[in-house]
């Protein structure tokens, strides 16, 4: 049983990206060679990339959130966790850059990066796309391209964009495993 | 068979941190993501008269809070900006031009006085703050008629607000 917030995100968050990248079929057609109004559809895919997978790990975060607190006696310290936890969270302002991300699930108790790392040897290279995909994603929100930032280029494939969505696709799974886990060790029973 | 509200977002709502009891806004639904899918929520907790925080708090540890303001009698309001109160206040607009803060008085948690600058949490006031009325720490003298007006908008009478005037201090 996955968690609410990974049910969400295979049900909802997901399938909104399924539109964005319908649309870029619409406009650009399959074939390869792109035009620049293609170019501006993968801008906006980075950006829900991004964005709807920020939702995600602040969906997690507050799931995990609540099943620690419920976990605490006596009553009255786990409206006081719950505001430890949350207050000044990095996941509310921020790009889910690894840095935010690992800075919000440290303090649930765990080295987070390590243990997503020793989960699977892929989940480094996927950490590298999650990056890469959120320096893009301030690139483009900021309409500041940076050739030395970027990589060297300033246009952007659809087939980047489908690598970084995998790769958040992939992350998704494994943060919903290690957080669950992680969970089920400091509080004794399996969350999800 | 009357069915009990649900909580939304707008909601005033009220919980205990820690042991003090809490009112708060609901401004945000998260959904239904928490523990045996109970819904959480981000509920904004006054932190008069600094900005405020947000927390998440799941719906089966809020209740509706009702929208009554509790009234402030005059000694209290006159008690709080006798002991610091009207300095913070008139520290607030030392720079002047557009938007100047506007300021009311109210209730904290505890009940006792404080100040903020929101409208939708007041219960007297509402004035703009005078501008550049403090001098070392107490009422620019040039300043003091606007003072005076300013503080008769907390419904204080003009002997009261001279009082407050007089143990603040004014200076050159």
């Amino acid at each position: 049983m996955p968690s609410n917030s990974l049910q969400h995100w295979i049900t909802t968050r997901i399938p909104s990206l399924d539109e964005i990248a319908d649309a870029h079929l619409q406009v650009g057609g399959g074939a390869r060679g792109r035009r620049y109004a293609t170019q501006q559809i993968n801008h906006a895919y980075t950006m829900l990339v991004s964005s709807q997978f920020q939702g995600f790990c602040r969906d997690l975060h507050s799931e995990a959130i609540d099943h620690i607190a419920r976990s605490i006696t006596p009553l009255s310290l786990r409206v006081v966790l719950r505001a430890e936890f949350t207050l000044h969270r990095k996941l509310d302002r921020g790009n889910p850059n690894p840095g935010n991300i690992g800075s919000d699930y440290n303090r649930l108790g765990l080295v987070f990066w390590d243990r997503i790392r020793a989960h699977s040897r892929w989940n480094n290279g996927r950490i590298g796309h999650l990056e890469d995909l959120n320096i893009w994603r301030n690139a483009i929100a900021h309409q500041d391209f940076d050739l030395a930032t970027l990589g060297g280029t300033i246009s952007l494939r659809l087939e980047t964009v489908r690598r970084w969505r995998n790769a958040c696709e992939q992350l998704a799974l494994v943060f919903d495993s290690v957080i669950g886990d992680h969970i089920g060790q400091i509080t004794g029973t399996l969350p999800w | 068979m009357v069915a009990l509200k649900t909580i939304s977002v707008g909601d005033n709502v009220s919980f205990t941190l820690g042991t003090t009891p809490v009112q708060g806004v609901v401004v945000d639904d998260r959904g239904p993501i928490g523990a045996n899918s109970v819904r959480i929520f981000r509920v904004l907790i006054p932190n008069d008269p600094y900005d405020e925080d947000v927390i998440e708090m799941p719906e089966d540890d809020l209740s509706l809070a009702n929208n009554s303001v509790e009234a402030i009698s005059g000694d209290r309001i006159v008690d709080y900006l006798e002991h610091g109160g009207l300095v913070q206040i008139l520290k607030s607009n030392m720079s002047g031009g557009r938007n100047q803060p506007c300021v009311w008085l109210r209730p904290d948690s505890l009940g006792n006085v404080v100040h903020t600058f929101v409208a939708a949490r007041g219960t007297v006031g509402g004035a703009i703050v005078p501008f550049l009325a403090l001098n070392d720490n107490r009422i620019f003298t040039p300043k003091m008629k606007e003072v005076l007006t300013f503080l008769s908008t907390f419904g204080l009478s003009k002997r009261d607000a001279e009082r407050v005037a007089e143990t603040v201090g004014t200076a050159p």
